[in-house]
């Protein structure tokens, strides 16, 4: 199974922090996720500029390929303790935030049919 | 209905004697297949009529678990929970037993959510032919296990094919595991095993 699945992080920035939060982002947590098999697709700033006062959405999605992929990144995220360390140093910045993991809808019928 | 899980870490020159010993005291019992993880080297599964039925057998079954030398066991003891019959007196098939423990500071909110949706792995992924999730009512080893999740595969191919590979898995269902994901409620230490018990134990 080689389909490519995404893995996006959906995070609400606290007010004025998105700028702090992207760059923590990006220096403490990419590494550590490009050397487990992910792959950067794209980081998505909501709205396109820098709100000071209100918060904005960061949506960054990284890409593995087939289940065996995501279960590669999981396994070793999960008893990796600088992760959830990552998480905790940054959820002062984080007003709130999810973690999504889909498909292209042309793949949804190959991955789900197992 | 009181069930008992014992996941045995053994020598294994104890092995063979310790799955005959809880064989004989009404358990199905056998040897741990590879590809576990912290599940033992021998697993064992009982069903009793009532507790006390239970109180009544449990000495013998330390006692041969003590006997075996085992340097750990994990086990919980739970009763009917939610569960499904959909391949009864299922001899040749593979069990898998996963004991968890619920332990994160928001799992006692997110608890009837989160076995909801595991409740519905079944209709998703129908290579889970029977299968129990439950409560512990007793539990130790490792961690104070707090849920039992057990399935009956057809083979060894049900549980590493379609369980590990379906969406509902790794996409829905992980993420209470899952310590990146908001909705973590799990202990990341698990006792995942699986075994050929050669007899029906779910249904």
């Amino acid at each position: 199974m080689d389909q490519t699945i995404f893995i996006i992080d959906d995070i609400v920035a606290a007010p004025g922090r998105a700028r702090d939060l992207l760059e923590l982002y990006r220096t403490r947590y990419a590494p550590a996720a490009l050397a487990r098999g992910m792959v950067l697709d794209r980081e998505i700033v909501a709205p396109p500029m820098w709100l000071d006062e209100l918060s904005n959405r960061l949506l960054i999605t990284w890409t593995v390929t087939g289940p065996g992929g995501w279960w590669g990144q999981a396994v070793q995220s999960r008893y990796d303790p600088a992760v959830e360390a990552f998480w905790a140093e940054a959820a002062p910045l984080i007003a709130s935030r999810a973690r999504y993991f889909g498909s292209a809808e042309a793949d949804v019928e190959a991955l789900s049919h197992v | 209905m009181f069930n008992l899980i014992c996941l045995v870490s053994a020598d294994e020159a104890a092995r063979t004697d310790l799955t005959a010993a809880l064989k004989a005291l009404n358990g199905a019992a056998a040897p741990v297949m590879e590809g576990n993880f912290n599940g033992g080297d021998v697993a064992a599964r009982f069903a009793f009529a009532d507790e006390s039925a239970y109180r009544a057998a449990r000495p013998a079954i330390d006692a041969a678990i003590a006997a075996a030398g085992a340097v750990q066991c994990n086990w919980a003891l739970f009763g009917n929970g939610q569960s499904a019959v959909g391949a009864p007196g299922l001899a040749d098939g593979v069990w898998r037993g996963l004991l968890l423990c619920a332990d994160r500071p928001q799992a006692t909110a997110r608890l009837a959510e989160f076995e909801a949706e595991m409740v519905l792995m079944p209709k998703y992924i129908p290579a889970i032919r029977n299968w129990r999730l439950a409560s512990a009512i007793e539990s130790g080893g490792d961690l104070p296990w707090t849920h039992v999740w057990e399935q009956e595969y057809a083979d060894i191919g049900g549980l590493m094919g379609p369980y590990m590979l379906h969406p509902y898995h790794w996409a829905v269902i992980d993420r209470w595991f899952d310590p990146e994901c908001p909705d973590w409620i799990v202990n990341t230490r698990l006792c995942h095993s699986f075994a050929a018990f050669g007899a029906p134990v779910l249904g």
